[in-house]
């Protein structure tokens, strides 16, 4: 174990140093002007930032300037936000993202392996019709129709409708902001929808295949009632396809929530992430990239670890 | 006898089709009885009836299934569940894949007393412990602690057993318990199962395909072809005089399976094609080396035997020889050079697997599957499907059919066969056969053994030949070299071996094999 962990620190740095690497490359190959001068940036505040970061000199120069700054953790000043560091937006917004993503990774996980293993129980039944049906909206409506179609319904209609009735001013769903439990209900839930969908699905199948293993019917010999079965032998074994997806799936929770964040005004980084881009925020650019790549190779990391507890046939190396 | 287990007129069917038909069974307290019968012939699904857990769609059952005294045929699940385990346990052909891989060995080993007996797990233990001490499982403390992949067969089966006995059941249902196994494992495993029908007064149902195993544990057969019980009787009656048809076939192979040992070696040529010196292989993880200091020399066109009981380290050794994984320390040689260095020993040593079915791409037609490895583009399309033919005539697949099939819709011994023309096409100097008739029933095997006889006669090519059945080699084998516990204790000419054996593990094998005791 802990050489595995070390092996991927090392494999880590490598990774990083590429991420921000390729992205330096390729902000400075984009068409135009780097740091085109925007209207809302005082020309004093270029210069200094040009001196910093050494804009004026060679290409090459830059990027050292660049990878010692990254190196001693200074990810530079935001060229949008001209105010702000990098390292300030990361570390207000992030936990945002953090908390809107854990709280959907939770409804997605916990929502998906019941209703997986409900549908598998019952098989060509109409409550496996139904999670299906489930899942096959989760998995082709997009975050932001149904972002948009529940922020009207619940948080709009249904809201408004039941503090009418009750005549208080209590909002159950509030529709946008971030200030409290009761904000965070339904973006996450939106959030959660389409990776449940997928867990619901891979739930479904692989404690279908579990069932049909060999050890299964040796724990129906053995007397065994079904329930027995399925909570002793089933589920741990059905749920290795998704801690394998589980890496990949919780990135893109933590991550891919621009659409939501935007539709319900919630700070998170999603935002930044978007921004930076079409405004050639370059700094941002690469220091979201470093970050979440950083994210990704953690989570994995995670996911590997989590996967050896489980699987005693699984040795980290 | 008193009655314990009776079935009258008992079948079944699945789609219309009838699988058991008319079946007439009656089992007494304390009794052995053994079931035989060719691949295919309904033996499994009779001893899956009896416990209701046949999988399938559209099932019907007529009949009756009566313990002592009363219909269990129709009983509710809920019911059943205090049958399964209780008064009937089973064990299984192949023990490793009938446990859960994630769940520690003696957890599910206690599983059926804590259910059935009421007691904890600690109490389990104890009780599981004095039925494991008695099958020579050392270290049980560890064993316990284990994971069944860390387990060889033989050992997870004396598990099962112990575990399945723990409750006392009125009746064990033994489908093909002992046929992964060594002969060692396999001779305590019978005399386990008939101390308990001593001891304990458990009756015994013990299907088999290899009527001298069931000559060895019963008094009583019945032979099964088709689902329909062909021929009943006293063992030593049906095994001397079969009456049946299947039950001759059975004793044919049987017969032919112990016939007389080849000691008539034609010394091969003095050309040395690999040989092994002092190759070791330690696995992460593992305290003990699981080969020391292993070396041997095989000869051009010669068959050598290896011969060992499971979990000896045979397999590890076909794969280093097979340059599947590399050896600790020592050097495997092709021809002086190393293997690892040279560029055209993968074609030249070819391996065939123990379990056909898993070796093959089940994706794959057989035509594929056996071009593969000379690589089909490279050839036109006519010469090649020619090119498969001669190699599938030669393993005895003249079907031209069988060419356009998925390995999924052959049986065992079609498969083993491909496996083995797969192996020709790429006309190698060396085959590595690791156990391949273990997982075939008695007739297959008998055939496979006449075809690489035939091979051997026709090509010049060398076979390394891994069993754990000393008699198999002694019929094929020029050379037998016995490995015991990771180390090749003896090597000689078969017949050195088998008359004049030196390590008393040699000798003990022998005297398993050739006179059961």
């Amino acid at each position: 174990m802990f050489r595995f962990i070390c092996r991927r620190l090392v494999l880590s740095l490598i990774t990083v140093w590429m991420v921000v690497t390729f992205t330096f490359l390729l902000m400075h190959h984009m068409p135009g002007e780097l740091f085109v001068v925007k209207k809302n940036v005082p020309p004093q505040v270029l210069e200094n930032i040009t001196q910093k970061y050494g804009l004026d000199r060679p290409k090459l120069e830059q990027y050292f300037i660049y990878l010692g700054n990254v190196v001693r953790g200074d990810l530079g000043i935001s060229m949008k936000y001209t105010n702000k560091s990098v390292n300030t937006i990361i570390s207000k917004a992030f936990p945002v993202s953090v908390d809107l993503g854990l709280r959907a990774l939770f409804i997605a996980l916990s929502m998906g392996i019941i209703l997986g293993i409900i549908a598998a129980l019952n098989k060509n039944k109409p409550l496996d019709d139904i999670t299906l049906f489930i899942s096959v909206i989760g998995v082709a409506v997009p975050g932001f129709v149904l972002g948009t179609l529940s922020q009207y319904l619940l948080c709009y209609k249904l809201t408004g409708f039941l503090s009418r009735v009750t005549g208080s001013s209590f909002r159950l769903f509030p529709v946008s902001g971030w200030k409290g439990f009761s904000y965070t209900l339904v973006p996450s839930a939106v959030l959660a929808f389409g990776a449940m969908a997928i867990i619901i699905r891979m739930m479904r199948s692989s404690l279908l295949d579990v069932l049909e293993l060999n050890y299964i019917v040796n724990a129906k010999v053995k007397g065994l009632s079904s329930r027995e079965i399925i909570t002793k032998h089933g589920i741990k074994n059905a749920l290795f396809p998704i801690v394998s997806v589980l890496g990949p799936l919780s990135v893109s929770i933590l991550l891919g929530s621009f659409a939501i964040e935007k539709i319900f005004s919630i700070p998170g980084l999603g935002h930044y992430l978007v921004t930076s881009v079409q405004e050639k925020d370059y700094t941002m650019v690469i220091g979201l990239s470093l970050f979440t790549s950083l994210i990704v190779i953690l989570v994995n990391t995670i996911t590997d670890i989590l996967y050896s507890i489980m699987d005693p046939r699984v040795q980290l190396k | 006898m008193e009655k314990l287990l009776e079935l009258s007129d008992f079948s079944l069917y699945i789609k219309e089709n009838k699988i058991l038909d008319a079946i007439n069974l009656c089992i007494g307290r304390g009794e052995i009885v053994s079931v035989v019968g060719e691949s295919g012939s309904g033996k499994t699904m009779l001893a899956k009836s009896i416990l209701n857990i046949v999988k399938a769609k559209h099932i019907r059952r007529e009949g009756r299934i009566l313990l002592e005294g009363k219909s269990i045929e129709d009983l509710p699940d809920e019911q059943m569940l205090k049958i399964r385990g209780k008064s009937i346990g089973m064990i299984f052909q192949e023990p490793l894949s009938y446990m859960n891989p994630t769940m520690k060995v003696g957890k599910q080993l206690t599983e059926p007393l804590i259910k059935h007996c009421g007691i904890n797990y600690r109490e389990a233990v104890e009780k599981l412990k004095l039925l494991l001490d008695r099958l020579k499982i050392d270290h049980l403390k560890e064993y316990l602690n284990k994971y069944p992949h860390e387990l060889s067969g033989g050992m997870a089966q004396r598990g099962m057993i112990s575990s399945t006995a723990s409750c006392l059941p009125k009746i064990i249902i033994a489908d093909e318990p002992t046929s992964s196994l060594d002969l060692i494992a396999q001779k305590s495993i019978i005399e386990l199962l008939k101390s308990m029908t001593c001891d304990f007064g458990i009756s015994v149902i013990f299907i088999t395909h290899d009527l001298s195993l069931a000559d060895k544990i019963s008094e009583r057969v019945i032979v099964l072809s088709k689902g329909r019980i062909v021929e009943e009787g006293k063992t030593k009656e049906v095994f001397i005089n079969p009456k049946s048809e299947a039950a001759a076939r059975l004793t044919a192979s049987a017969l032919r399976k112990v016939g007389n040992f080849n000691t008539k070696k034609t010394n091969a040529e003095k050309d040395i094609l690999i040989r092994i010196e002092a190759v070791d292989k330690h696995f992460p993880n593992k305290t003990s080396n699981v080969l020391t200091d292993v070396s041997l020399e095989i000869y051009k066109g010669e068959t050598v035997g290896l011969v060992g009981e499971s979990g000896c380290g045979k397999s590890t050794f076909a794969r280093l020889i097979a340059r599947i994984i590399k050896p600790s320390a020592g050097k495997i040689l092709y021809r002086n050079e190393d293997i690892f260095k040279s560029a055209n020993y993968p074609q030249k040593v070819q391996m065939i697997f123990q379990n056909p079915f898993f070796s093959l791409d089940p994706q794959m037609k057989v035509e594929n599957i056996v071009i593969e490895g000379v690589g089909r583009k490279y050839l036109p399309k006519k010469e090649a499907l020619e090119r498969v033919k001669h190699y599938l005539e030669m393993v005895g697949l003249e079907d031209d059919e069988i060419s356009t099939r998925y390995s999924y819709q052959l049986s065992g011994g079609q498969c083993q066969r491909v496996s083995i023309a797969r192996a020709l096409i790429m006309n190698p100097e060396l085959i590595v056969l690791d156990e391949p008739t273990s997982c075939l029933d008695t007739v297959s095997q008998a055939q496979i053994l006449e075809l690489f006889k035939r091979l051997k006669a026709e090509n010049k090519v060398g076979y390394l030949f891994i069993s754990h059945d000393i008699r198999l080699l002694a019929h094929i084998c020029d050379r037998i070299a016995v490995m015991y516990k990771g180390t090749i204790i003896e090597t000689g000419s078969c017949e050195d071996v088998l008359v004049r054996p030196v390590h008393p593990y040699t000798k003990q094998l022998i005297s398993v094999c050739y006179n059961g005791t």
